[in-house]
């Protein structure tokens, strides 16, 4: 569905993508991990066609993303790393501005946002402005909102931090889950390297390389080979050993 | 539909701001009583000597009217005026000499004698003015008139500059605050991924404060009715569609100077300072222009509060009509044009 052709990208003396390419598969969780600093925003930016990258291109469905950006935009839903709702706006509020200058119809957007509001849980929320909202609700709040014009494509940066561990395993055995069996496809980064079980192909990312790109099985299955281990190793081992 | 949705959401963060709506509608009524007022204190309080060796009916006449001036709180008789000048007994002694009223009858060359404490030449200048006018102006036999108020006489000369100056600030700062809370809350990114194009998001952001705009220009000129009674003699609907141009000046230099620092402390200092300072001093607001050094006065043909000014002026104290400030027309229309440009060539390259 998309391609990354070896795009690179620098800030001034610091390369914070070199050479990147892999592709994401329709319907697909994509992981994309890798430490802070790895180049995984920088990286989400270019794929969201707000940063150009030096050199390199993107494909979608086999069509450079800058061809027709509009078109596009219009087909993906991005979830920013700080979260950007207005905080002085409640949930409905933020998220009929969303619609509203996606240029979704009146109706259409209250249809979309009762199942979003029903299948988040946030019901209770509605009325509440975003400054009021506990952490875990409040990303709830912005996946909404990145879901109201009915985008194809997620782009979730780093979707789970600062959510307690039972949010963050609600997070992707509910919503993610959900969401994948309603056909979307989802571009995921994180640090954390345990919830790497979750994805179905994972991108390892450092220093801006491109590390490793397979399921989490899979790269389980090759340390463990190299290593000579007695049982898999957990993502974390399998990431120290990626980027040796 | 993408527009409105702008709009909306604009109108729920002025209504939820505590400060946006103080700076909107508190400030610029304490703005107006603060100068109007001030500017009067000054013009009152004044004691008059007066030293009548005609006594006739026609000087006490003119004592009369002297009296029912509100700027002067004593209008006495007196004998002497040198020393009660020096002791600040009085800021000014009027003389009427002997045989005024009969000269006066007969059509000659009537004089008297006004003698003032000008340590303080403003206040001097103030009262000269004053009393020439009740005396001259108010008589017809001495085939003398002063149609205007002299200007800078009087709270009428202070209004329209605090409309212009409220204009100019408020309008800067309110846009500078919208666009830079967008950067700060990181809600700048959710333009740039969207299909807003950036005269939506320009159109969106401008027209919430162009309303507010009206609605306080309409809260400055009543109360200054109200307060001032200051006079509205032109035409209001010229008045309100011009100041539409002269809003675009201040809306375009607050969204340029917050693309420029993205940030809210140093955003709000640059607006102030290329705002305020210039409206206030270089505009023709406190001093003349006429008599401001030439390099100033060159330098206020780049402040658009000063054509603003001039057609307010215009407008509310002489009933000007819009042939005769057409050159001060084209100069805002320029000024607005190009800061409209500015500024939206640099929300388009924000948002990509």
């Amino acid at each position: 569905m998309i391609e990354v052709k070896s795009i690179s990208k620098s800030f001034g003396k610091i390369e914070a993508v070199k050479d990147l390419s892999f592709e994401i598969k329709r319907g697909e969780i994509f992981g994309f991990l890798g430490p802070n600093g790895a180049g995984k925003t920088t990286t989400i930016k270019i794929l969201l066609g707000i940063l150009r990258p030096d050199k390199g291109e993107i494909f979608f469905e086999g069509e450079n993303i800058l061809k027709n950006i509009e078109e596009y935009r219009k087909r993906i839903g991005y979830v920013s790393q700080e979260v950007s709702l207005y905080k002085d706006l409640n949930i409905f509020e933020n998220a009929e501005f969303r619609a509203g200058i996606y240029g979704v119809k009146k109706e259409k957007f209250l249809e979309n946002y009762k199942i979003l509001l029903e299948k988040f849980g946030l019901k209770l929320w509605e009325k509440e402005i975003i400054k009021n909202l506990p952490t875990g609700i409040e990303r709830k709040a912005s996946l909404l909102c990145a879901l109201i014009h009915n985008p194809e494509i997620l782009f979730l940066d780093e979707p789970t931090s600062g959510m307690d561990p039972l949010s963050r395993f609600k997070f992707f055995n509910e919503l993610i889950k959900e969401l994948k069996e309603k056909g979307k496809t989802i571009l995921i980064t994180t640090h954390y390297m345990e919830e790497a079980e979750y994805f179905e192909r994972i991108l390892l990312i450092h220093n801006g390389e491109k590390k490793a790109l397979d399921t989490p099985e899979n790269l389980k299955e090759v340390v463990k080979r190299e290593k000579k281990l007695e049982k898999l190793p957990d993502m974390e081992e399998v990431f120290m050993e990626m980027i040796k | 539909m993408k527009i409105k949705g702008i709009i909306k959401k604009e109108f729920l963060h002025i209504i939820r701001d505590e400060r946006t709506l103080y700076i909107s509608f508190i400030l610029p009524i304490l703005l107006l009583i603060i100068f109007g007022y001030a500017i009067r204190t000054d013009l009152r309080n004044i004691n008059i000597g007066i030293i009548d060796y005609d006594d006739k009916y026609l000087t006490k006449k003119i004592i009369e009217e002297i009296k029912k001036e509100e700027i002067f709180s004593k209008v006495e008789r007196t004998y002497e005026f040198y020393e009660d000048l020096k002791s600040r007994k009085y800021k000014g002694v009027l003389i009427f000499p002997e045989g005024f009223t009969r000269k006066f009858e007969k059509k000659e060359y009537a004089e008297i004698e006004l003698i003032l404490d000008a340590s303080d030449n403003q206040m001097a200048e103030n009262i000269e003015g004053y009393i020439r006018q009740k005396i001259i102006g108010g008589n017809k036999n001495l085939q003398i008139n002063i149609l205007f108020n002299p200007e800078m006489k009087s709270t009428y000369f202070i209004v329209p500059g605090i409309i212009a100056i409220i204009f100019m600030v408020i309008s800067a700062i309110l846009t500078s605050i919208t666009l830079t809370k967008e950067f700060e809350n990181n809600s700048i990114e959710i333009y740039k991924v969207s299909k807003i194009k950036g005269y939506e998001l320009y159109i969106g952001k401008i027209i919430p404060y162009i309303i507010i705009g009206y609605i306080q220009l309409t809260l400055v000129l009543l109360l200054g009715k109200i307060l001032f009674n200051i006079p509205l003699k032109g035409n209001l609907f010229l008045l309100y569609f011009l100041s539409l141009f002269f809003l675009f000046t201040g809306f375009g230099i607050g969204i340029t100077i917050s693309t420029i620092f993205k940030e809210g402390r140093s955003t709000l200092m640059a607006v102030w300072l290329s705002t305020l300072m210039p409206s206030i001093f270089l505009s023709g607001f406190l001093f003349p222009i006429e008599n401001m050094p030439v390099f100033l006065q060159l330098l206020t043909y780049l402040v658009p509060a000063r054509y603003f000014l001039y057609i307010l002026r215009g407008i509310l104290l002489k009933g000007l009509g819009f042939k005769d400030f057409f050159p001060e027309f084209i100069a805002l229309l320029i000024f607005s044009l190009f800061l409209i440009a500015v500024s939206s060539i640099r929300i388009k390259k924000e948002i990509g």
